[in-house]
C-alpha cells in the first residue's frame, strides 16, 4: 500500500538537524549553555517525537493492511536516482514488520536519549551542533532502515558512519578523541568496502538490488556464499565484530548519550538488520551460517572477558555491547532470525538505561569515569541506582527481565535448530556467566560500598534533573517488561514478538514448538537461570571486598592481565597494518614516485635538458613578451583562414 | 567531402539554427580580453571590481546558454550527430573551422563553465588585486581554450585549442610562481609538450592513412572510425598514442609526476584550473574518442585489461603516496591522480554503466576538487607578492573549527564529497564506475577498491588537521586569522547546494549526456554476441 506519510518519518528530524544546525552558526556566544542545550535540544527532541508518532501510526496502519496474497508492507516510491539504459536503480521507502520494529526502537529510545541530552548537555557551549549531530544520526539510521533497495540503504549505513564520527570527535580539542574518530571512520569504511562488493555481486547474480525481490532467488551454494560474505564483512565493521570490532570501545570518547544512541541502541544494531533482509541468501549456504556463527560466538567470548576486567563505566558498557552483539549474530548464525531482531529490542532497552545511567553517574561525578574512584553512589544517586540496577539484571539475565527472555531464545535456538550445536551453545553459556560477572561488578563498584572520590563538598556527587532521570524511568519499565512481548511457549504465553515477525521473515520453527514442559527448551531455561541468579549473587559479595577477579582467586592472574590488555589487539593491528602502509607510503612519496617513476619518465624524454635550454628563451619572464607571444600566435591561426 | 549521413539541407539549416548559440563560446572571451586592454587602470594600484564584474557576467552568460543547450534544446532535437556549423579553413587538406555540440559536448560544457564560475567566485581576491589583469587574461584564454576544445569537430581544430590552453598557464606560473618555479614549469611544458607531439603525430598519421586508402584528405573525426576499422594493429597504435596524449593532460598515472611539482610552484588560481578544468580536457578526449573509435582494441585485445588495471593502481597509488604528504598543494595533486585512475579503469571497463559513471566522475570532479580547494583560499594571502609557501603545510593550522563553524561545515561537506560519501556528487560518480566496472571485470575494481579507504583517510586526516584541535595551542595568533568575503561566502553556499543536490538526484544533471554513451552501449551488446 502507499503512503507517503513514510517520507515524514525521514525528514522531520532531517529538518530538526538543520535548524538546530543553523541555530549552532547564529549563537551568541555569551548566552548560558543552559538556554541553548533547552532550545536546540526541544527542537530535536519534537522532530524524533514526531517521527516516533508517525511510526506508531505507519504500525498501526501496518496492522490493519491487508494483501491479497504475498508479504504485507507500506511503501513510497521517491523515483529513479541514477539510470542508463537498461539499468535503472530506482529508490523507494518500504515498511513491512521487521522495519516498523526498528523504525519504533529508533524513534522510540531515540527520543529518549534526546530528552536525557538536553540535561547532559546543559553545561557544553556546543549543545545545538551535538543536537544537530544527533538529529542527523537519526535520519541516516531511519534512511538505513527504511530504505527500500541495497543503494540508499548504503546511505544510511555510511550516513551513520559520518555522524558517529562526528559525534565521536564531538570535542574534537583532544588528540585520542580525534584519533578514535578518524578510528571509527576507517574501519567502517574497511566494511563498508564489503557492503560494495556485497552489493555488485548481488546485482551481478540476481539483477535486483531491492531487498523485497529477494526471497525465491535461486542462486547458486557458492555465490550465495560470497554475497553473504561481503555483507558480513560490512557487518563486522557496522557491529563490531571480529576483525573490525576495536573501533568500538574506542569510539566512546564522545558524549555519553551518544553511546547509548549509536553505540548500544541503533548503529550498531544496523548489521543485525542488514542480516535479516538478506535472510534469503543465508538460508542457501550453510558454511555461511557456520562462519557467522563462530566468528560471533568468539567475539562475544573474548569480549565479555575484556568486560569483566575494564575499570572505565564505559569501556565497560562497550565490551558488553560488543559481546551483546555476538549474540545477535550467533543467533542469526543459527537460523534464530526473529530471535535477533528480539535481542536487538529488549538489548535497545537495558543498554540505552544502562549508557544513560553512565552518563548520569558521569555527569554527578563531573567527568570521572573509573570506577575505582566511584563506590557507594546509591546514597547520592538514588534514581540512577534503582534504574541501572534494573538495566543490569536485564543485561544479566535474570529471570523475568527483558534480557532473559531474548537471551534464554537465543540458547534456546542454538540446541535446537540444526545449524547451532553443543559446542556454541557451551561458549555462549560461558559468556552468558561473564555477562552477569560483569554486570554485577559495574553496580557494586560504582554504587555500594563507599564513595572513594573527593569529599569536599563541592565536589560530591549530585542526583541529575528530570530530564535525566524521568528517560531513566522509562527505559528502566521497558526493560523490566518489555521482555514479556517474547515470552516464550513454556510459559503458557502468546509469542507476539514472532507473530508480528513472522509476517515478514521467514521463521525457522523450532522442533517440539508448542509442546508445553519440553526438555530441549527447560533445561536450557534452568541452566541460564540458575547460573545468572548465582553468579549476580555470588559476585556482588566477591566484589564488595575486591575490584578485580584476581585479587579474589589468584589463579586467574594471567589470564585477566591478558584480558585487560584487550588481548594486544590494537597493538597487533598497528603493528603489521597500520604501521606498514604508513611507512609503504612514504616509501612510495620517497623513493617509488620521485626517484623512480618521475626519474624514467624524464629519462625516456631523453632531450630534457637540451629542449629545455633550447626553451628557456620563452621564461624571458618579461610580462610584455608573454602578451605579444598571445597575440602573435592567434594571429598566425586567424591568418590562416585566408589562405 | 561531406561524409555526414544527414542530407546537405539539414545541414544548412542546423548551422543557421545552432550559429547564435555556439558563437558566443568563442567571442565573449575575446571580447573580455578586449575590454580588459581597454579599460583604466586605477590609479596605477588597485585595479578595481569592474573587470571582475564583467568576467563574471561573461561567464555567467556562457553558463546559461549552455545551460539551455544542455537541458532543454539538444534533447528536445533528439540529435544523432554533433549539432553545428563549419566554415572553409583549408578545405584542400580537410581542415575545417567545424564546431558542434552533442550531449557529450554540452554536458562538458555546462560543468566546465559551472566550474569556471565558481573558481572566480572563490577567487576573487585574486583578480581585483594589483596584477589581476593577467589572471583575468589569462582566464579568458583559458575558457577559450576549454570552450574550443569541447565544441571541435576537426582534429586540427581540436589540437590548437587543446594546445592554447597551456600558454596562460606557462604565463600564470612565470609570473606569480612560487621561488624556483622553472623546474616545475619546464617538466610541465615538457610533459605536455610530449604528449602534443603524440598527438598532433597520430592525428597526422591518420590523415596519410585515409588519403593512402580512401584517396582524400580528411580531419573530421569521423575518418577516425574509418581508419581504425583498417587493421587491429592500427588501431592498438592509435589507442595506445591517444591514450597517452590524454592522459599526460589528465595526469594519469604513470604520467602524473609534473603534477605535484607544478602545483607546489603555482600560484592557487593554477592549481585550480587544472584540477578543475586540465583535468576535464583530458577526460572529455577519453570520453570523445576511446568508447566511439576504440571499441575494437578496447575490448578484444589485452591493452584494455592492462588499461584498467593501470587506472586501479592508479587510484590506489594516489591515495597512498598523499598519504605521506605533509603539503597540502601535493597531497590533493595525488587525490587528484587517485581520481583520474577511477575515470581510466570506467573507460576500459567494457560496461555503459561504468562509461556513464565516467561521465559524473569527471564532471563531477571538477566541482569537488574546486570546493576543495576553496578551502585553503582563505587560508592564503594572496596580498603578498608570491603566497608564503608555509601556509600550504597541514601542520601550520589547526583547531579552525572553534573559531568558524560554517567555514567548518563547507570543509567538512566537501571532504565528504571528495571521498565520495552517499549523499553527495562525489559518490554518484564513483559508485557508478565501481559498479559497472565490477559487472565486467572484478580484479580491477577490488584494487579500486583499497583506494576508497586510502582516500578517506588521507581526506579525514587532512580536515581533522586543520579544523580539529585546540585553536590556541602553539600557534602563533597572526596565523590563525582567516577571512572571508561575501564572494566566498556566496560561493561556498553555492558549493555546498551544488553537492547536495547533484548527490541526492543526478540523473537530470547527466541524463543529456547519454546519447553518445548509448549508441556505445549498443555496439557493445552486438559485439559481445
Amino acid at each position: 500500500m502507499d503512503s507517503q506519510i513514510l517520507l515524514a518519518i525521514i525528514l522531520l528530524p532531517l529538518m530538526g538537524s538543520f535548524i538546530t544546525g543553523t541555530l549552532s552558526f547564529f549563537e551568541r556566544t555569551e548566552e548560558s549553555p543552559k538556554a541553548k542545550s533547552l532550545r536546540s535540544g526541544l527542537i530535536a527532541s519534537m522532530a524524533i517525537g514526531l517521527a516516533f508518532v508517525i511510526s506508531l501510526y505507519q504500525f498501526y496502519l501496518l496492522s490493519q493492511t491487508q494483501f491479497v496474497s504475498g508479504p504485507v508492507f507500506l511503501k513510497w516510491n521517491l523515483g529513479e536516482w541514477l539510470a542508463f539504459g537498461p539499468l535503472k536503480f530506482s529508490i523507494g521507502l518500504r515498511l513491512d514488520h521487521i522495519n516498523s520494529v526498528m523504525c519504533l526502537i529508533i524513534t522510540g529510545v531515540g527520543f529518549l536519549i534526546h530528552l536525557f541530552s538536553i540535561g547532559y548537555m546543559d553545561h557544553d557551549r556546543s549543545a545545538s551542533r551535538y543536537f544537530s549531530h544527533l538529529n542527523l544520526f537519526c535520519t541516516a539510521m531511519l534512511i538505513l532502515v527504511l530504505g527500500d533497495s541495497f543503494p540508499l540503504i548504503f546511505l544510511g549505513w555510511e550516513g551513520v558512519g559520518v555522524c558517529s564520527y562526528l559525534l565521536i570527535g564531538f570535542w574534537y580539542q583532544e588528540k585520542e578523541k580525534q584519533a578514535a574518530a578518524l578510528k571509527a571512520f576507517i574501519l567502517n569504511r574497511i566494511g563498508d568496502v564489503g557492503f560494495l562488493i556485497g552489493m555488485f555481486l548481488l546485482y551481478k547474480e540476481t539483477g535486483s538490488l531491492e531487498w523485497g525481490n529477494l526471497s525465491g532467488q535461486s542462486l547458486s551454494q557458492s555465490s550465495a556464499f560470497w554475497i553473504g560474505l561481503a555483507f558480513f564483512v560490512a557487518c563486522t565493521g557496522k557491529s563490531a565484530q571480529i576483525p573490525l570490532f576495536v573501533w568500538l570501545p574506542d569510539a566512546m570518547s564522545g558524549p555519553t548519550p551518544v553511546s547509548a544512541l549509536i553505540h548500544a541502541a541503533t548503529m550498531v544494531t544496523a548489521g543485525i538488520y542488514l542480516l535479516l533482509r538478506l535472510q534469503g541468501i543465508l538460508l542457501l549456504s550453510p558454511d555461511l551460517m557456520m562462519i557467522i556463527a563462530w566468528v560471533a560466538a568468539v567475539t562475544s567470548l573474548m569480549s565479555a572477558t575484556i568486560a569483566v576486567t575494564q575499570n572505565d563505566i564505559k569501556k565497560i558498557l562497550a565490551y558488553s555491547t560488543v559481546s551483546q552483539l555476538g549474540f545477535m549474530f550467533v543467533a542469526i548464525g543459527v537460523g534464530a532470525f526473529s530471535t535477533a531482531l528480539f535481542h536487538v529490542t529488549t538489548h535497545a532497552f537495558f543498554k540505552a538505561l544502562l549508557f544513560l545511567g553512565a552518563g548520569s553517574v558521569i555527569h554527578a561525578c563531573h567527568g570521572e569515569q573509573n570506577v575505582l574512584k566511584m563506590g557507594g553512589l546509591k546514597k547520592y544517586l538514588p534514581h540512577t541506582y534503582l534504574t541501572m540496577l534494573v538495566g543490569s539484571l536485564a543485561l544479566a539475565g535474570i529471570p523475568l527481565t527483558s534480557g532473559f527472555f531474548s537471551k534464554d531464545e537465543i540458547l534456546h535456538s542454538i540446541i535446537a535448530l540444526p545449524y547451532g550445536g553443543l559446542s556454541l551453545y557451551l561458549v555462549m553459556t560461558v559468556t552468558a556467566g561473564l555477562t552477569a560477572i560483569y554486570s554485577v561488578r559495574l553496580i557494586t563498584l560504582t554504587f555500594l560500598g563507599n564513595y572513594r572520590g573527593p569529599t569536599d563538598a563541592q565536589n560530591l556527587p549530585h542526583e541529575s534533573g528530570p530530564w535525566m532521570t524521568i528517560p531513566l524511568y522509562v527505559l528502566a519499565g521497558l526493560a523490566l517488561f518489555g521482555g514479556w512481548m517474547g515470552a516464550p511457549h513454556i510459559f503458557h504465553l502468546h509469542h507476539t514478538f514472532n507473530a508480528w515477525i513472522g509476517q515478514s521473515l521467514q521463521i525457522l520453527e523450532l522442533p517440539e514448538l508448542g509442546v508445553h514442559w519440553n526438555v530441549s527448551e527447560l533445561i536450557p531455561m534452568l541452566i541460564s537461570s540458575i547460573i545468572a541468579v548465582s553468579f549476580f549473587w555470588f559476585f556482588a559479595v566477591v566484589f564488595r571486598k575486591f575490584t578485580q577477579l584476581d585479587q579474589w582467586w589468584k589463579g586467574s592472574k594471567v589470564f585477566i592481565q591478558l584480558a585487560s590488555s584487550k588481548y594486544l589487539v590494537d597493538e597487533i593491528y598497528h603493528l603489521i597494518i597500520v604501521r606498514p602502509i604508513y611507512m609503504a607510503s612514504k616509501f612510495l612519496a620517497r623513493v617509488l614516485d620521485r626517484d623512480v617513476i618521475d626519474r624514467s619518465v624524464d629519462a625516456s624524454g631523453g632531450l630534457v635538458s637540451k629542449v629545455g635550454g633550447r626553451l628557456r628563451i620563452l621564461h624571458s619572464g618579461d610580462l610584455q613578451d608573454y602578451g605579444a607571444m598571445i597575440v602573435i600566435l592567434l594571429g598566425l591561426i586567424a591568418s590562416t583562414f585566408f589562405l | 567531402m561531406n561524409t555526414s549521413n544527414t542530407g546537405v539541407t539539414e545541414q544548412l539549416m542546423i548551422s543557421q539554427i545552432m550559429l547564435p548559440y555556439l558563437l558566443p563560446f568563442f567571442i565573449l572571451p575575446l571580447l573580455g580580453i578586449i575590454i580588459n586592454f581597454f579599460l583604466p587602470k586605477n590609479n596605477g594600484k588597485n585595479f578595481g571590481l569592474a573587470p571582475w564584474i564583467i568576467f563574471i557576467s561573461l561567464q555567467a552568460v556562457m553558463l546559461g546558454i549552455s545551460a539551455y543547450l544542455h537541458f532543454d534544446f539538444l534533447p528536445a532535437l533528439k540529435l544523432t550527430f554533433a549539432a553545428g556549423f563549419k566554415w572553409n579553413w583549408l578545405p584542400s587538406l580537410g581542415i575545417y573551422f567545424d564546431v558542434g555540440i552533442d550531449g557529450l559536448a554540452s554536458t562538458f560544457l555546462f560543468f566546465s563553465s559551472l566550474t569556471f564560475l565558481l573558481i572566480s567566485l572563490f577567487l576573487g581576491k585574486w583578480f581585483v588585486q594589483e596584477k589581476g589583469r593577467v589572471y583575468l587574461n589569462s582566464f579568458y584564454v583559458v575558457i577559450l581554450s576549454v570552450n574550443g576544445t569541447f565544441l571541435s569537430q576537426n582534429l586540427i581544430l581540436f589540437y590548437l585549442f587543446w594546445e592554447l590552453v597551456l600558454l596562460p598557464i606557462l604565463v600564470m606560473v612565470a609570473v606569480y610562481g612560487h621561488k624556483d618555479y622553472r623546474a616545475a614549469l619546464m617538466k610541465f611544458f615538457i610533459f605536455t609538450f610530449a604528449g602534443s607531439v603524440a598527438m598532433l603525430s597520430a592525428f597526422i598519421a591518420l590523415a596519410v592513412l585515409n588519403y593512402q586508402h580512401f584517396g582524400f584528405w580528411e580531419f573530421d573525426f569521423t575518418s577516425l572510425g574509418r581508419v581504425m576499422a583498417l587493421s587491429t594493429p592500427t588501431s592498438v597504435f592509435f589507442m595506445v598514442a591517444f591514450f597517452i596524449s590524454f592522459a599526460i593532460k589528465g595526469h594519469v598515472f604513470p604520467f602524473h609526476t609534473w603534477l605535484p611539482q607544478l602545483y607546489e610552484k603555482s600560484p592557487l588560481p593554477v592549481i585550480f584550473l587544472i584540477t578543475g578544468v586540465l583535468f576535464n580536457m583530458g577526460a572529455y578526449g577519453f570520453l570523445r574518442f576511446f568508447p566511439n573509435y576504440f571499441l575494437w582494441p578496447m575490448t578484444q585485445t589485452a591493452w584494455g585489461d592492462f588499461f584498467s588495471y593501470l587506472g586501479a593502481f592508479g587510484v590506489v597509488y594516489g591515495a597512498w603516496v598523499a598519504l605521506a604528504q605533509t603539503d597540502a598543494r601535493r597531497m590533493l595533486a595525488y587525490l587528484s591522480v587517485s581520481h583520474m585512475g577511477y575515470f581510466v579503469m570506467a573507460i576500459f571497463a567494457k560496461n555503459g554503466f561504468a562509461l556513464y559513471g565516467s561521465l559524473i566522475q569527471t564532471c563531477v570532479h571538477g566541482l569537488v576538487a574546486v570546493s576543495l580547494l576553496a578551502i585553503f583560499v582563505p587560508l592564503i594571502n594572496s596580498e603578498t607578492k608570491s603566497e608564503a609557501s608555509s601556509s600550504y603545510l597541514l601542520s601550520q593550522w589547526r583547531g579552525l573549527a572553534a573559531k568558524y563553524p560554517w567555514f567548518t561545515t563547507f570543509a567538512f561537506i566537501s571532504t565528504m564529497a571528495a571521498l565520495a560519501l552517499p549523499g553527495t556528487h562525489g559518490f554518484a560518480g564513483e559508485f557508478s564506475i565501481l559498479f559497472g566496472s565490477f559487472q565486467e571485470k572484478v580484479g580491477p575494481t577490488l584494487v579500486a577498491l583499497v583506494g576508497v579507504v586510502l582516500g578517506a583517510l588521507v581526506l579525514l586526516k587532512m580536515f581533522q588537521q586543520l579544523f580539529w584541535g585546540a585553536s590556541s595551542e602553539g600557534t602563533s595568533e597572526k596565523n590563525m586569522v582567516v577571512s572571508f568575503s561575501k564572494r566566498y561566502l556566496l560561493a561556498a553556499a553555492i558549493s555546498v547546494i551544488l553537492t547536495i543536490a547533484i548527490g541526492i538526484y543526478p540523473q537530470p544533471w547527466f541524463a543529456p549526456g547519454q546519447t553518445g554513451l548509448l549508441k556505445f552501449v549498443n555496439t557493445l551488446n552486438l559485439t559481445q554476441r
